[in-house]
């Protein structure tokens, strides 16, 4: 049987260490006094319970929670998940990669809006600062065509050669090939070239993504890949788990539903 | 193929004509790489892209930025529609068209924020001369003269498929107002032509996605004259706005359409 009260212990402690770069005026903010009850059910649930069940580790979450709050678009929620995934010891450049990733999944208005919070977040802390000063070098390819060679190689390697079938055959290519030619080339050939991001996770980045807002065939698809990957069942479904969390409960459901029969089908 | 350079060339030119009225210094980037992305895809790339022409691509923009409904994002396209030769009026008119596809919150903020756009420039103030609207007396009339209006731009096929909807059947009241406003009194402003109307329709249903109700709304895009690139290209410039995995699953039911009609 699990306590409530162990919960809130678990939570007390990992506040802890992700608070501890948390502007005092956020951590006294007035929210305990708006609901004491809203409060409590967080603590329990998401501190002390979601964000510590086995099966994920801590900054994939993280990862997935500012995905999720990404595609919401709050500023509240993603300057707080920002915070808390640097403290976790995510690098400025990572959390801004995740934001560029997520243009080929969001849109650019969401990207954007990231980037604008994640630069506000970055900027309160000396070290983040300091970091952030050191961008990234990026080995920009000279062609479109050179992108696309390079997307599908790293495609293959990673997300094996049934994805690369797949996305060489979507509708866009056939419909709006000139876009879908620089889509496939800025996001396979670009971004999943740069070094702030793993693949997985990229990978998990995609997932939230498609998961939260409800592209479901695709997902079926990315979850395929993600076993490719060796990213496990397990993870596969915490992934989706911790996401719900920021984005609603039933696009979990609908999320597993789509990764049981992909893991049935592989037996 | 495009070369980079050639991209990087074709955005600058796009942005000096699109960025002309932009009456601040644009902001140090939070990010290089993500801007040499946006300059090179958007602005070299999909901006420019054939099968659908500027106009039309803003349209499909500004629908996408209103439904999701940054401040920043809205009031940007506002202004790059304006910069491109749209009138106060149609802009404003596309905000009253989303009034039924995103709902009021959407609608109120995209006209505030088109408003403020507007104000800046004496140009756009002048232009900005109210419509004269012929507003009807009674919903019974407004539905009338949608269904003819309804008739007349989506085809025969377009008002049996609405008079036979789960909302004239379940909700009969509410039904009736939002088919009389809508069909009768927006759809009559002449604003919008309806092929703009089609495209800004499109765009908010993808963007939300309601791949049903947008598969109806591919048929009628091809009764009101877009052609199948055209309606494919308004998809494509708006996932840009809202993201690309909106426009594969609009592909996807674009296509059924197309090969139902033998296209």
């Amino acid at each position: 049987m699990t306590k409530a009260k162990d919960l809130a212990r678990k939570a007390a402690n990992l506040h802890a260490f992700i608070d501890q770069h948390v502007p005092k005026e956020r951590l006294t903010g007035a929210l305990p006094d708006i609901s004491k009850d809203y409060v409590k059910l967080q603590e329990e649930v998401m501190w002390g319970g979601v964000w510590q069940v086995p099966g994920l580790d801590i900054t994939l979450r993280s990862l997935a929670t500012i995905t999720a709050q990404c595609v919401n678009g709050w500023d509240f929620g993603l300057q707080h998940q920002i915070r808390v995934g640097l403290s976790l010891g995510m690098s400025p450049q990572k959390i801004k990669g995740i934001f560029l990733q997520l243009l080929f999944y969001a849109g650019i208005p969401a990207t954007v809006f990231a980037l604008t919070q994640a630069q506000k977040v970055i900027n309160e802390q000396k070290m983040w600062q300091e970091e952030d000063r050191e961008p990234l070098k990026a080995e920009w390819l000279a062609s479109v065509e050179e992108k696309l060679e390079r997307g599908r190689q790293i495609r293959r390697n990673t997300w094996g050669r049934q994805a690369d079938v797949d996305l060489e055959s979507t509708l866009s290519q056939e419909l709006v090939p000139e876009t879908a030619d620089l889509v496939d080339a800025y996001n396979y050939g670009e971004a999943w070239a740069r070094g702030d991001l793993t693949p997985k996770e990229r990978m998990v980045c995609i997932l939230v993504a498609l998961m939260c807002r409800g592209h479901m065939r695709q997902l079926k698809e990315h979850i395929g890949y993600a076993l490719n990957m060796g990213i496990g069942q397990r993870e596969i479904c915490e992934v989706f788990s911790q996401a719900g969390w920021y984005r609603g409960w039933p696009y979990v459901e609908e999320a597993l539903e789509q990764a049981k029969s992909v893991f049935e089908g592989e037996g | 193929m495009n070369t980079v350079t050639e991209l990087q060339k074709k955005s600058a030119k796009l942005r000096k004509f699109f960025d002309q009225h932009i009456p601040y210094a644009r902001p140090t980037p939070v990010l290089a790489d993500f801007v040499r992305i946006q300059h090179e895809l958007m602005w070299g790339g999909v901006w420019l892209a054939d099968g659908l022409d500027l106009r039309l691509r803003s349209f499909a923009t500004i629908a996408a930025q209103c439904v999701n409904g940054y401040d920043f994002g809205v009031e940007h396209q506002v202004r790059t529609g304006l910069t491109i030769g749209i009138a106060p009026q149609q802009i404003k008119g596309i905000f009253i068209q989303l009034l039924f596809y995103a709902g009021v919150p959407a609608t109120v903020s995209g006209l505030r924020i088109a408003q403020e756009v507007i104000n800046e420039r004496e140009e756009w103030k002048f232009a900005d001369v109210p419509l004269d609207v012929d507003w009807l007396n009674s919903i019974e009339d407004m539905l009338n003269q949608g269904k003819t209006l309804r008739i007349q731009n989506w085809g025969e096929l377009a008002d049996l498929e609405f008079e036979n909807s789960l909302a004239k059947q379940l909700v009969p009241e509410a039904s009736d107002l939002v088919d009389g406003y809508h069909f009768g009194q927006v759809l009559a402003l002449a604003d919008l032509s309806p092929k703009e109307r089609t495209v800004c329709i499109l765009a908010a249903l993808m963007c939300r996605g309601h791949m049903k109700q947008l598969k109806r709304h591919v048929g009628y895009a091809l009764t009101v004259g877009l052609s199948r690139k055209e309606v494919c290209e308004v998809f494509a410039q708006a996932g840009w706005y809202r993201g690309w995995p909106h426009v594969e699953d609009a592909l996807e039911e674009a296509n059924e359409v197309f090969k139902e009609r033998g296209l």
